[in-house]
């Protein structure tokens, strides 16, 4: 890429990482990143000194929280699969491949905030928003492990008839074990999805979490978060995929009814009626003007709020992506120089399970609350939680990395500098680009807090019931997020080629 | 003619693998292909292999034995195209009786009778390159074709599987690197050496100092 010419793959990767983070403090420069909230030292001291001392007064209605949280994560998640499974299949066609995008880029809130129109703050709802985008992920992801099975069709011909019988006997057998532990990862990001869900008014946690912290009761919010924590860990240890039908069974039998009942009628107005705009439905013109009366309003929408939006979205995402390089930067080598002093060691491993457990909603809004509105928030959230996961993950490496090679001073900064850093720098930048897609997908999505970003417009149309508005934007939304995943996917497919050939000289 | 090829020649990454091979083998014919690893044998199976396809067992020397299937399935799976789509799901939910029943009277033959439930990831070599042969054997084909399909096995097993291979199958065409072996079992001997056929007799005509030359 001639943006990042330079004679060698090192200087490459160093041009793309300047250039990384003078975007984001370019982008800076334009956005509003002040603090405005008056004390937000003394606001933050008060917060802590009640997240520490946890206290819960109605321990059933917490139990409740966690329950539903989890229950439609389980059905959710469930679903998600098997659709996934299903669509996994036939990813092949460009036509399910571009489906699987869009809808993939539409985040669970914004699905929770559609079919709330249609089934009220229900279940179905809950449960909805979440399977729709996790399955066409499950469908991307599982797609892309069949192609790394070791064994392929092509070398058994004699099965090349049944594809069926050769997914059930050749493919699946050998990408089970894969499939699986993204299954139960994917599992975990349902129950941090679920738990954001209550945001938007859901029964679950968050929306205990969001009254909790809006209050002032910091000891209950305290309670709750650890409550929350609790459960991600634990979930390693009960989630069994034999005992999966029993949970479900459980979840399903205890799921909160709804009191909230849509006519089949009105469903049908939504989808007919209600989504297009009044200027459309005037029947007097004609198909063709009716078409450039459309393309005037989608214009104006594009000028008033599209555009700005976007702008912001992307704003919020190069500072975001700067911002989680810089604090990638400063926690691998900070924890691999601590690895051997135990106390320390734990309290680091600790953090990073925190970081990457709280989800950037919730991070982004007890942050706007200590803040004040600006971007600011949304930025440090992004980048708390991002870094969290790529320096988990870059630790693993590490350690394979120093068992595979006789290092003989673990820990040591030399070390790391010379022997580590080379070796994970490309694999690090590529990760930093698996992300960028989704810290555009959270950049949106905080609008929600009030963040001007696409999200902010497509959550005022929802509360002003202009649904034509709304769906609009979430359009434009889903193809920003679609053609950054373009982007991102070249470039990390660029640089993780480059760690390929980088270590394959050593 | 079962198999023919005329001045055949075949590069693999430009580089020249087989090198304008002329040769016919007949119905009924047992043939061995001995010669130096990497002068062709594999290519030249290959090649045969692509010729009768639908009448073949072939039993490659990678054995592309499923790693999360246990020994009944992976060898069933020889079979997988004959039965329907149904048929091979309710299989690996419960196995069927008469699939069973064949599969087993072939593990029997090879001595893997009591391995047929294991995964094959936890056999050893040998009993690996068994299940793979099991696999060919399932298939019911007139003509087997065989990659080292005993080398990794000690001399008396490696000698009863292949009496075994030879009285199943109407006509055989298996590379070896066991000379041995060659000479005592096999009808006919073709030897490579550089990409070409150097030796192409019938076994009786030919002594172990014939066979050293193809390694010097």
């Amino acid at each position: 890429m001639g943006l990042f010419a330079g004679t060698s793959d090192g200087l490459k990767l160093r041009n793309f990482s300047l250039l990384l983070v003078a975007t984001g403090l370019l982008a800076a420069v334009f956005a509003d990143v002040q603090v405005h909230a008056s004390e937000p030292w003394g606001h933050l001291g008060t917060m802590l000194q009640g997240l520490f001392s946890p206290s819960v007064s109605d321990v059933q209605g917490l139990g409740l929280d966690l329950f539903y949280t989890l229950s439609f994560a389980l059905l959710g998640v469930s679903l998600a699969v098997v659709a996934g499974l299903l669509l996994s299949l036939l990813y092949r066609y460009p036509i399910v491949r571009f489906i699987c995008a869009f809808f993939r880029a539409i985040h669970e809130l914004f699905w929770a905030l559609l079919f709330m129109q249609l089934f009220g703050l229900s279940a179905s709802t809950a449960i909805l928003a979440i399977t729709i985008p996790y399955a066409c992920t499950f469908a991307r992801v599982y797609h892309d492990i069949y192609q790394h099975a070791p064994i392929k069709l092509a070398q058994l011909p004699e099965l090349a008839d049944s594809k069926f019988s050769h997914f059930l006997y050749v493919l699946l057998p050998q990408v089970w074990p894969q499939m699986r532990s993204y299954l139960r990862y994917r599992f975990e990001c349902g129950v941090r999805t679920s738990a954001v869900l209550g945001f938007v008014g859901l029964p679950t946690i968050g929306f205990h979490l969001e009254t909790a912290f809006k209050q002032g009761d910091y000891s209950y919010a305290g309670a709750l978060l650890l409550a929350f924590f609790l459960l991600i860990a634990s979930i390693k240890y009960w989630l069994k995929i034999y005992l999966l039908p029993l949970y479900i069974a459980i979840a399903l039998w205890f799921l909160p009814r709804s009191e909230f009942t849509n006519s089949s009628d009105n469903i049908w107005r939504f989808f007919s009626a209600d989504i297009w705009p009044s200027v459309v439905k005037n029947v007097e013109l004609s198909m063709l003007e009716k078409l450039s009366v459309y393309a005037q309003w989608l214009n104006s929408l594009m000028l008033e709020q599209g555009l700005p939006g976007i702008a912001s979205t992307l704003l919020l995402s190069l500072m975001a992506l700067a911002a989680t390089y810089l604090l990638c930067i400063i926690l691998v080598p900070l924890l691999n120089c601590i690895r051997r002093q135990w106390l320390m060691n734990g309290f680091g491993q600790c953090l990073l399970l925190v970081m990457r457990s709280t989800p950037e909603y919730i991070l982004a809004f007890v942050l706007l609350l200590l803040l004040g509105p600006s971007m600011l928030p949304a930025v440090i959230a992004l980048a708390i939680h991002n870094s969290g996961l790529i320096s988990y993950l870059l630790q693993r490496d590490i350690t394979t990395l120093e068992t595979g090679t006789e290092v003989t001073e673990p820990g040591s900064f030399s070390v790391f500098l010379y022997k580590i850093m080379p070796n994970l720098y490309s694999k690090f930048i590529s990760l930093l680009m698996y992300r960028a897609e989704i810290i555009l997908r959270e950049s949106a999505i905080l609008g929600v807090l009030g963040v001007t970003t696409l999200g902010f417009y497509i959550d005022s149309a929802f509360e002003d019931f202009r649904f034509d508005r709304a769906l609009a934007l979430l359009v434009i939304t889903a193809l920003l997020n679609v053609l950054v995943d373009q982007l991102s996917r070249k470039l990390q497919l660029c640089f993780s080629d480059q760690g390929i050939r980088v270590r394959s000289k050593d | 003619m079962l198999f023919e090829l005329r001045h055949c020649s075949f590069s693999y990454h430009s580089k020249l693998v087989l090198d304008d091979i002329c040769l016919q083998i007949g119905t009924g014919e047992s043939v061995a292909i001995v010669g130096q690893s990497g002068v062709g044998k594999s290519t030249l199976l290959n090649l045969l292999a692509s010729q009768h396809s639908a009448n073949i067992a072939y039993c490659t020397q990678d054995r592309q034995l499923i790693s999360g299937l246990n020994c009944y399935n992976n060898i069933y799976l020889g079979k997988l195209a004959q039965f329907g789509a149904i048929k091979n799901l309710f299989n690996i939910l419960w196995p069927n009786p008469q699939a069973l029943q064949e599969v087993r009277a072939i593990a029997e033959q090879l001595s893997i009778d009591d391995k047929l439930q294991a995964s094959v990831g936890k056999l050893s070599g040998g009993q690996q390159q068994r299940v793979a042969v099991a696999r060919a054997f399932f298939q019911q084909r007139p003509i087997f074709l065989g990659d080292e399909p005993v080398a990794n096995l000690d001399s008396v097993k490696a000698q009863q599987v292949l009496q075994v291979i030879l009285e199943r199958h109407q006509s055989n065409v298996i590379a070896l690197h066991d000379r041995d072996l060659a000479l005592r079992y096999f009808d006919r001997i073709i030897g490579l050496k550089q990409g070409k056929i150097v030796l192409d007799a019938a076994a009786a005509d030919v002594s172990q100092q014939d066979l050293q030359q193809l390694y010097l």
